[in-house]
């Protein structure tokens, strides 16, 4: 049975007068990847920034709705901690530059000042690394500084960074949209494998990979979402006739 | 083919027109150097930086009490405002469209192009009157207000240059504001901030019309703050006006060793700055 | 692993179990004529309906790993046989059906002659098709050739009924019903081996890329 770790209820967003959401009710299921996809402007990178509430740090944004993280509304929690709880990786690559690699896969306890000893510490970056399969290749020269890395090892770091904090749910917008064929098929895998620890929430434009990678796909339209089901069910038998024509490539 | 000819020709003449006219307006800088240098080397000896100037009229001496002055001065200066003007530049990176922003870049920028006169008037009645005396504080505050708009402008032009994507990195790992700032975006931009103290402090490192009218002067060494203290630009512009050869001589060499001090600050400053500039 | 070889190591299990199920019934209708079972008989006829199931899953799994994975090169043509190898097995488990209804027709009776031929017909498809899934699971080229050449067995087995049978029923008129339905069922058996040559075939498109059309005993690319 598959457990619903996140459940959207009436999500709305705007950007000053501008409504771009409008009335999400969606569920996610856990330790699965659910990818969201649509043409530009459908509102996908704003829908993930409201789950980790990035989107209100935007100036004029507003945001109404409910989103509960099993079963809690993560808007009547601190935004802090519900940020420590879903972390996030860009679309380009963005380690910090003043760290070195190691520094980078613990960012999120040393700035916020949580205490952990040497080997504590040690532990984390080494299990981190692993996992996104880059230890192997940096264990040399942990404190040398991150942006010597080539794009798609830049990209591992980052989401080893994100990895570091234990997140319940793992958001990525359009991660490998800056990356060349290669780095990209590495990073997919690595999604793959992820999905045993983190649930994730994957927002690509570029529908193959959403085919490709994801357990669950959500189609998103001008603010609405169309169409929410199993990959394989929607790649081949589509419901809706605008996913259809979005899958089959009539628009956008 | 005449007419190409021709055209072949104003070019050249263009162009050693330019040439020549650079080379005139570099020359005074290297006029001016190559004089002082001339001058002022021959004052250069282990007393001029160890001893205390001698009763007027005696020879010998030296100027150990302005360098260790000036050294104070600025240091008040540094101290007090470079912290003020790095938060400025910090506040104005974050708000760059809010009315208080724009006021206060304004303001700035009106700040900057005071005439170094008025500033020394303004401190003698806000500082020196009030406090009853000269004093170093007074010197130092007002060479730091002369300072504050270039702290303030580089920090805001550093920050700005960083992009969007290295808060949200911090942001999303759940990291509270302040610490962001103060963590991450500051020491990214730390290269370029220190390069704009030193070109700050370059800046305000000869500056004399403030000074006498706060710092004043001291012939004795001081270390109290609080009361008068001597500094290099005073001890030129007292030993220049004075009719004693032996104090010109000294007022060269003071030159000399304030013009390495600029040029020495600057270059550190525009290195730091190049090499910040191709860390993103 | 790669994700797309996952899968495709999922979709073969899926292909084994569909070629179980039919080597099962092409067992059973043997049976069922030897032991001139009714019951036998029509639970070969019911049960075609779950092989039809899990026929059209095959396809649907087929299509999804198309749709989402994208194979290029030999995966594709793996993915692609796939779909035929299926529509071969479908087949195969529907001339069971016909050979379970024929023998329906002729269960009350007696046996015309004792069974030997038939038998030997259905050996050789079980080992014909053993080898065939073997062949395409262990891309061996050299297998697939020699199943394919194993075909020539039946069609002479079934000639060799024919004939026989032809005497029975010309020697009475009484034999005419059991001996038609006997070499009905030869065919049948004949045709199960047409398709896992097919099987075959498809095995060598895989490796070498080209289809290779085998018909009457003339090997032709």
């Amino acid at each position: 049975m598959e457990n619903k770790i996140l459940r959207i209820e009436n999500l709305n967003a705007y950007y000053g007068d501008n409504h771009v959401l409008k009335n999400i009710n969606m569920e996610i299921y856990e330790k699965k990847i659910t990818a969201v996809m649509g043409p530009s402007g459908c509102g996908k990178t704003t829908f993930i920034r409201c789950i980790n509430r990035l989107h209100e740090l935007t100036p004029n944004a507003k945001v109404e709705g409910k989103i509960f993280l099993r079963g809690k509304n993560i808007y009547e929690m601190h935004p802090v901690v519900v940020r420590q709880k879903i972390g996030m990786v860009f679309q380009r690559p963005n380690p910090f530059p003043t760290m070195s690699i190691y520094d980078n896969v613990i960012a999120g306890y040393k700035l916020n000042g949580i205490k952990l000893t040497r080997e504590e510490r040690d532990k984390i970056v080494k299990e981190s690394l692993e996992k996104v399969g880059l230890w192997d290749e940096v264990k040399n020269f942990l404190f040398k500084r991150g942006t010597f890395l080539s794009g798609g090892q830049q990209q591992r770091l980052c989401i080893a960074r994100a990895v570091a904090m234990n997140p319940e749910i793992l958001l990525l917008d359009e991660p490998t949209s800056a990356l060349d064929p290669i780095a990209t098929r590495r990073i997919e895998e690595l999604i793959v494998k992820l999905k045993e620890t983190v649930t994730i929430l994957l927002v690509t434009h570029n529908i193959a990979q959403a085919g490709r990678v994801s357990d669950y796909t959500a189609f998103f339209y001008m603010g609405e979402i169309i169409e929410f089901g199993t990959t394989e069910k929607m790649f081949t038998v589509p419901e809706n006739k605008k996913t259809e024509e979005y899958l089959t490539g009539k628009f956008g | 083919m005449k007419k190409l000819r021709g055209r072949i020709f104003l070019d050249r003449v263009f162009f050693f027109t330019i040439v020549a006219l650079s080379t005139i307006t570099i020359a005074p800088l290297f006029l001016i150097l190559f004089h002082i240098i001339k001058n002022g080397i021959s004052a250069i000896n282990w007393d001029f930086f160890f001893s205390l100037p001698k009763p007027t009229g005696e020879e010998g001496g030296g100027i150990a009490n302005a360098i260790v002055g000036s050294a104070i001065i600025v240091g008040i200066a540094t101290l007090l405002l470079v912290p003020l003007g790095v938060f400025t530049g910090v506040y104005l990176s974050e708000n760059r469209e809010t009315k208080l922003s724009n006021v206060v870049r304004t303001l700035t920028e009106i700040l900057q192009s005071t005439p170094s006169i008025v500033m020394g008037i303004i401190g003698y009645i806000w500082l020196v009157r009030t406090m009853g005396t000269f004093s170093a504080l007074a010197g130092g505050i007002a060479l730091g207000i002369m300072m504050l708009p270039i702290i303030v402008r580089t920090t805001e032009e550093v920050l700005n240059l960083i992009p969007e994507d290295m808060k949200e990195a911090s942001y999303a790992l759940g990291v509270p504001y302040h610490r962001t700032i103060l963590k991450v975006v500051l020491p990214a931009g730390f290269n370029g901030i220190t390069s704009g103290i030193l070109l700050g402090i370059s800046r305000i490192a000869g500056e004399t019309a403030p000074l006498l009218f706060t710092s004043f002067g001291n012939q004795f060494m001081n270390l109290n703050i609080l009361k008068p203290m001597s500094a290099i630009p005073l001890v030129i512009f007292v030993y220049s006006s004075s009719p004693y050869p032996d104090w010109w001589r000294m007022a060269w060499g003071a030159s000399f060793i304030l013009v390495i001090f600029v040029l020495i600050l600057n270059i550190l400053g525009r290195l730091l700055g190049t090499r910040w500039k191709t860390r993103f | 692993m790669r994700i797309l070889e996952n899968k495709l190591k999922l979709l073969k299990e899926e292909l084994t179990d569909l070629v179980a199920s039919v080597r099962k019934t092409i067992n059973d209708s043997m049976e069922a004529l030897k032991n001139r079972d009714e019951n036998l008989c029509k639970r070969i006829i019911e049960g075609d309906d779950e092989i039809d199931f899990k026929s059209i899953d095959l396809e649907r799994k087929v299509l999804q790993i198309i749709a989402t994975q994208h194979p290029q090169a030999e995966d594709l043509r793996i993915v692609s046989s796939i779909l035929f190898i299926n529509i071969d097995l479908e087949r195969m488990a529907d001339h069971c059906v016909d050979i379970a209804e024929e023998t329906l027709t002729i269960v009350d009776k007696p046996h015309l002659k004792p069974l030997i031929d038939l038998p030997r017909m259905k050996d050789t498809c079980i080992e014909m098709l053993d080898g065939a899934i073997e062949s395409f699971l262990n891309k061996d080229v050299d297998l697939a050739m020699k199943i394919i050449e194993k075909d020539d067995i039946l069609d002479k087995l079934n000639w060799q009924i024919f004939r026989e049978l032809l005497t029975y029923m010309m020697e009475d008129p009484r034999n005419i019903r059991r001996a038609n339905a006997l070499i009905l069922i030869s065919q049948h058996y004949e045709r199960i081996g047409d398709h896992i040559t097919n099987i075959c075939e498809r095995t060598i498109y895989i490796v070498e890329g080209k289809m290779l059309k085998t018909n009457p005993h003339q090997p032709r690319y």
